[in-house]
């Protein structure tokens, strides 16, 4: 075939300039260590890159929001160790209080300290965490959650929310406990019903908290108990607001002895005197505080008779079964919070786990094979060298300088 | 005599010979030079009374090299080529716009969804809040610097039209003036070609394929008369008629021809070239980026909006927008009446399509979706102002007034991504809280009244409406008849027999916004629940959770596809248009390099060839001065004798 001059130098031209584009891609390529420098380069795996990128940061996010929920979780978790710590000082407090030969003085001195304990208590519950945010005010995180009244009760000001952090796509997780459901919602007496026993009552009758023994049997009901008989020869009778009559008056009374009825148990230690009343009563909620109080008010109690030495144990008692429950609660939201804390670590495990996952497979698609590249750019240098040399040996050939 | 004769018509021939071979040898680099060849014929030979004796040589004519066929090709694939590289020129710009990470969209929208988060693990602060804010600027700012750049694309197409145009309009007056100086020459030389200025039309024709498709028709005076794209007369004999560039709507821009006789649009007739890369890449790239663009904008900020509506500020606040969303825009053509508005229902089923309204008189009027010619018949019944049904995620609304045969364009996302900004300045009014909680009756002390253990769960909502609560709702149980009694408003009850229910029953209060939430455990009879305004919740975020949520969840392209999923989608489907017309541009030159070729080897000069060729009449011509000599010998031989 002809070839014209023109085209022959053109076309030398052209290669040389192709090779050039070539090596420039791949030089491109090689400092920027990426393999899809824009969409065009490859479509899909541009898109992929976008899905991927974004799939690890969120990941990313998952990993900050368990953070803060660890950090939270483990502040509740310490504040609430405190608070128990507190709870088991005044129960051995409660406990010295019930024995009958320590007098009014040391008992003061007992009620002064528990007022301390409970002082510690609620600052407790008043925790902040370190964005300034109370602990256990619910979703109302910068109201004060617990203030004293004039009357020296306790005000809960927060709600019942609990907040939850998002710590994997499809795993929210709660961050706190309301102080609601740690310090407030906990029922008094023995959980069921609360025993009282009448305060004008004359005898020694020490009244047992009591227990469901029959929870089938058991019916809520407001229930007096008032002996009767005569002194050395106690009797008793049981009857219900709602029920009437459980136990017919006239049963012989003793000592130490069991009552039951209606699927539940209690007795009288001690010598009540004729006509003495205790009553039973189902339980409310009361807030651990209260609960605290009402020791407190016991211990402070003066008294020289064995009359008044029973009353406080009959105010001491309630009290101690209450805090024991308050401690129960704590340990029960401890446990939860415990868990959370276990399963937010296993997230960030497994969170850990999918990044490195996503990581290596964004960087398959992403990233240059750079020996593979280093190769390519040598056979590019090759092609271009041998194009420029093929250019300048053939330009020189021409026939009019042979004539 | 005759050999006198017959070496001086050899020496002539070699002479115009040499002089072609020089003509050619100087034109070797000349653009659209055919090479040229001098045809000899022996002349015609005398009777001698024995035979015939050979006279000398005669130049017949003088001709070019061409293939036609050759010359036919190559203005079809310079047009293909130059079309899809001013594609690819163009497209390539908003390829790498979309690759950088930095002035990509997805860093934006990645940044704004933390930020949510952010505020999610600590509603409180305001600096969170604030950030949020922030970022959700940044992301509209993001939007609009995207749609700014596609905007500047739209402005160079146009310049380029332009430019394309005027050159269009030089060359054919150029051709006009060159058919007409062909016509003359040739009836001069009485029909030989007059090859230098055909291969100056020639050359013409080749840059005006460069800009659009061209064919010609030769007429029997040796004139072409010219069209371009499909059959558009540009040239007709020495007359040539001209383009223009005129917007029809804002942004867009068509192609109209002029002749003495009239104008028209013809933007649909033209392909090929330069010209229709760029009309090719206005409407099947950058008008549906645009769009896509857009559409995106629209989706993320109102469906980000109907969430944020259903929660609570800090200050409690409900039914708040956070994004501004972009309106469609109706272009009323020609002398169409400004009577159409229209607005945007469903951003999931959105196209990134422009749409075309046309009145066809009475009450009917022609919707046609421009992607596809897809059209839709509106009766409006004669209710004027009309609203249309939605039809692909919007409503148009049409005061009579139009005449028959009116247009009006509609683009219903083409300022989604303009338009979109953050209404919120306040880092208090980020409505991060759930509106309504639920929770149990308590006394004054904040505990806890209820004797049974059953519990209720916080109160989501699902509209605004009775949000927030006049009052507070009160549930009572009432235990005789296994059901809570609802304080008015709105009073009624909801049936819940602990028995069975205990697990858990869900329960929705339509006049409280579809108050949805959840009771479980057992009741005691008169035991309360209480579903209030979450007033104070400063902590709260369970609709930022839900905000959050938006991110991952599949609220567009008719519930197939995340935020980040759409603009995926935009992103591969540039990359693969981009990449396609790479690879058609490099067949497209591949087979215009080789057209050249061909064309070069038919018709390109070698200088060998020439030399050879140079040495070769150079003989002749010394063979045929030689003979002179000869016959001047022969003469004085003749003379002599006489002296």
């Amino acid at each position: 075939m002809r070839v014209s001059t023109a085209y022959f130098t053109q076309r030398g031209l052209t290669s040389i300039l192709e090779q050039q584009a070539r090596l420039a891609d791949i030089q491109e390529q090689i400092s920027s260590g990426k393999r899809i420098l824009r969409p065009s380069d490859d479509p899909t795996g541009a898109a992929q890159i976008l899905r991927l990128d974004q799939a690890l940061s969120v990941t990313d996010q998952y990993q900050r929001n368990a953070g803060n929920a660890l950090n939270r979780l483990t502040l509740e978790e310490s504040t609430l160790d405190s608070v128990q710590d507190s709870l088991i000082r005044i129960r051995e407090i409660a406990i010295q209080g019930t024995n009958s030969t320590i007098g009014n003085d040391d008992r003061k001195a007992l009620a002064q300290e528990v007022r301390e304990r409970l002082n510690e208590i609620v600052s407790l519950a008043n925790t902040k965490d370190a964005n300034q945010e109370y602990l256990f005010s619910g979703y109302k995180v910068t109201t004060k959650p617990f203030t004293e009244a004039a009357d020296g009760t306790f005000v809960y000001s927060g709600d019942q929310g609990q907040r939850a952090l998002q710590i994997s796509s499809g795993r929210q997780m709660m961050d706190s406990d309301s102080g609601n459901d740690v310090f407030v919602n906990v029922k008094n007496g023995n959980g069921t019903f609360q025993t009282n026993a009448n305060v004008l009552n004359g005898g020694t009758g020490v009244f047992d908290i009591g227990q469901v023994v029959d929870p089938t049997a058991y019916v809520s009901d407001t229930y007096t108990i008032t002996i009767g008989g005569t002194s050395g020869n106690l009797t008793y009778g049981v009857t219900g607001a709602a029920s009437g009559v459980v136990v017919a008056s006239g049963t012989a009374f003793s000592d130490g002895g069991t009552i039951q009825f209606n699927g539940l148990q209690t007795g009288i230690t001690g010598t009540p005197n004729v006509g003495d009343t205790f009553t039973i009563s189902p339980s409310s909620t009361q807030d651990m505080f209260t609960s605290v109080q009402n020791l407190v008010k016991a211990l402070e109690t003066t008294t020289s008779s064995p009359a008044g030495q029973s009353d406080i144990l009959n105010l001491i008692n309630p009290a101690l079964s209450e805090i024991d429950l308050a401690f129960e609660n704590i340990t029960r939201v401890r446990t939860s919070v415990g868990a959370r804390l276990k399963t937010i670590d296993d997230q960030i495990n497994v969170n850990e786990g999918f990044k490195i996952e996503l990581a290596s497979t964004l960087s398959k698609v992403r990233d240059l094979d750079i020996a593979e590249a280093a190769v390519e750019l040598q056979s590019r240098l090759i092609a271009l060298e041998a194009a420029q040399t093929t250019y300048t040996r053939i330009q020189g050939l021409s026939l009019f300088d042979h004539i | 005599m005759s050999i006198l004769n017959a070496a001086i018509s050899g020496l002539l021939a070699s002479q115009r010979s040499l002089a072609t071979v020089s003509h050619n040898i100087s034109n070797v680099h000349t653009e659209g030079y055919s090479r040229q060849r001098v045809n000899l014929v022996a002349r015609e030979p005398q009777y001698v009374g024995v035979g015939y004796v050979g006279s000398g040589a005669e130049t017949s004519s003088i001709t070019r090299i061409t293939d036609q066929f050759i010359t036919t090709q190559l203005r079809t694939s310079t047009s293909s080529s130059s079309e899809t590289n001013s594609f690819l020129t163009l497209a390539s710009r908003v390829d790498n716009m979309l690759a950088d990470a930095e002035t990509g969209l997805s860093p934006s929208l990645q940044n704004f969804f933390s930020a949510i988060q952010d505020v999610n693990d600590l509603p409180s602060s305001a600096t969170a809040r604030q950030v949020m804010i922030s970022e959700a600027a940044s992301l509209a700012e993001r939007f609009q610097f995207l749609d700014d750049r596609l905007s500047d694309l739209g402005d160079e197409v146009k310049i380029q039209l332009n430019d394309d145009i005027s050159d269009i309009n030089t060359i054919a007056n150029s051709l006009a003036g060159i058919n007409s100086r062909i016509v003359e020459a040739t009836g001069l030389a009485g029909g030989a070609p007059p090859n230098d200025l055909l291969d100056q039309r020639e050359v013409l024709i080749l840059d005006l394929a460069e800009l659009v498709t061209v064919n010609t028709v030769e007429q029997n005076d040796s004139s072409l008369n010219i069209f371009i794209g499909k059959g558009q007369p540009l040239v007709i004999g020495n007359t040539a008629s001209s383009l223009g560039v005129t917007e029809t709507y804002e942004g867009h821009y068509e192609v109209s021809l002029t002749n003495p006789f009239s104008s028209s649009i013809i933007t649909d007739s033209i392909s090929g070239g330069s010209l229709g890369g760029q009309i090719n890449f206005q409407t099947q790239m950058l008008e549906p980026a645009k769009n896509a663009l857009g559409r995106l904008a629209i989706g993320v900020s109102e469906t980000f909006n109907d969430q944020h509506r259903l929660g609570a500020s800090l200050d409690g606040d409900v039914n708040t927008a956070f994004f501004n969303v972009g309106a469609p825009r109706v272009s009323a053509l020609g002398t169409a009446p400004n009577n159409v508005t229209s607005g945007i229902t469903d951003p999931s089923a959105l196209s990134d399509s422009d749409y075309n309204l046309t009145y066809n008189g009475g009450n009917s009027y022609t919707l046609t979706r421009l992607s596809d010619a897809t059209t839709t018949a509106i009766n409006t019944g004669g209710t004027s102002p009309y609203t249309t049904p939605a039809i692909d995620g919007f409503t148009m609304n049409i005061t009579a007034g139009a005449a028959a045969s009116d247009q009006y364009i509609i683009r219903p996302t083409v300022n989604g991504a303009s338009d979109i900004s953050v209404l919120i300045s306040d880092p208090r009014k980020v409505a991060v809280a759930g509106p309504l909680k639920g929770g149990v009756a308590t006394n004054a002390s904040g505990v806890p009244t209820n004797i049974g253990n059953a519990a209720i769960t916080d109160v989501n909502i699902s509209t605004t409406a009775g949000v927030p609560l006049a009052s507070n709702i009160t549930l009572t149980f009432d235990a005789a008849n296994n059901r809570f009694d609802i304080s008015a408003p709105p009073g009624g009850t909801l049936a819940y027999n602990p028995a069975t229910d205990n697990a858990g029953m869900q329960f929705t209060i339509a006049s409280a916004g579809n108050a949805t939430f959840t009771v479980s455990g057992f009741p005691e009879d008169g035991d309360e629940f209480l579903i209030q305004n979450n007033t104070g919740a400063d902590g709260d975020n369970r609709n930022g959770l839900l905000l959050s949520d938006l991110q991952s969840n599949r609220l567009l392209l008719n519930g197939s596809a995340s935020y980040q999923d759409t603009y995926g989608q935009m992103v591969a489907g540039v990359g693969s248009t981009t990449r396609q017309s790479e690879i058609s541009s490099e067949a497209l030159e591949v087979l215009k390099e080789q057209t050249i070729e061909a064309r070069e080897s038919v018709s390109g000069v070698n200088l060998d060839e020439e030399a050879a060729n140079m040495l070769k009449f150079q003989q002749s011509y010394s063979a045929a001065a030689q003979m002179i000599s000869v016959a001047d010998n022969l003469f004085n031989s003749l003379i002599n004798a006489f002296r």
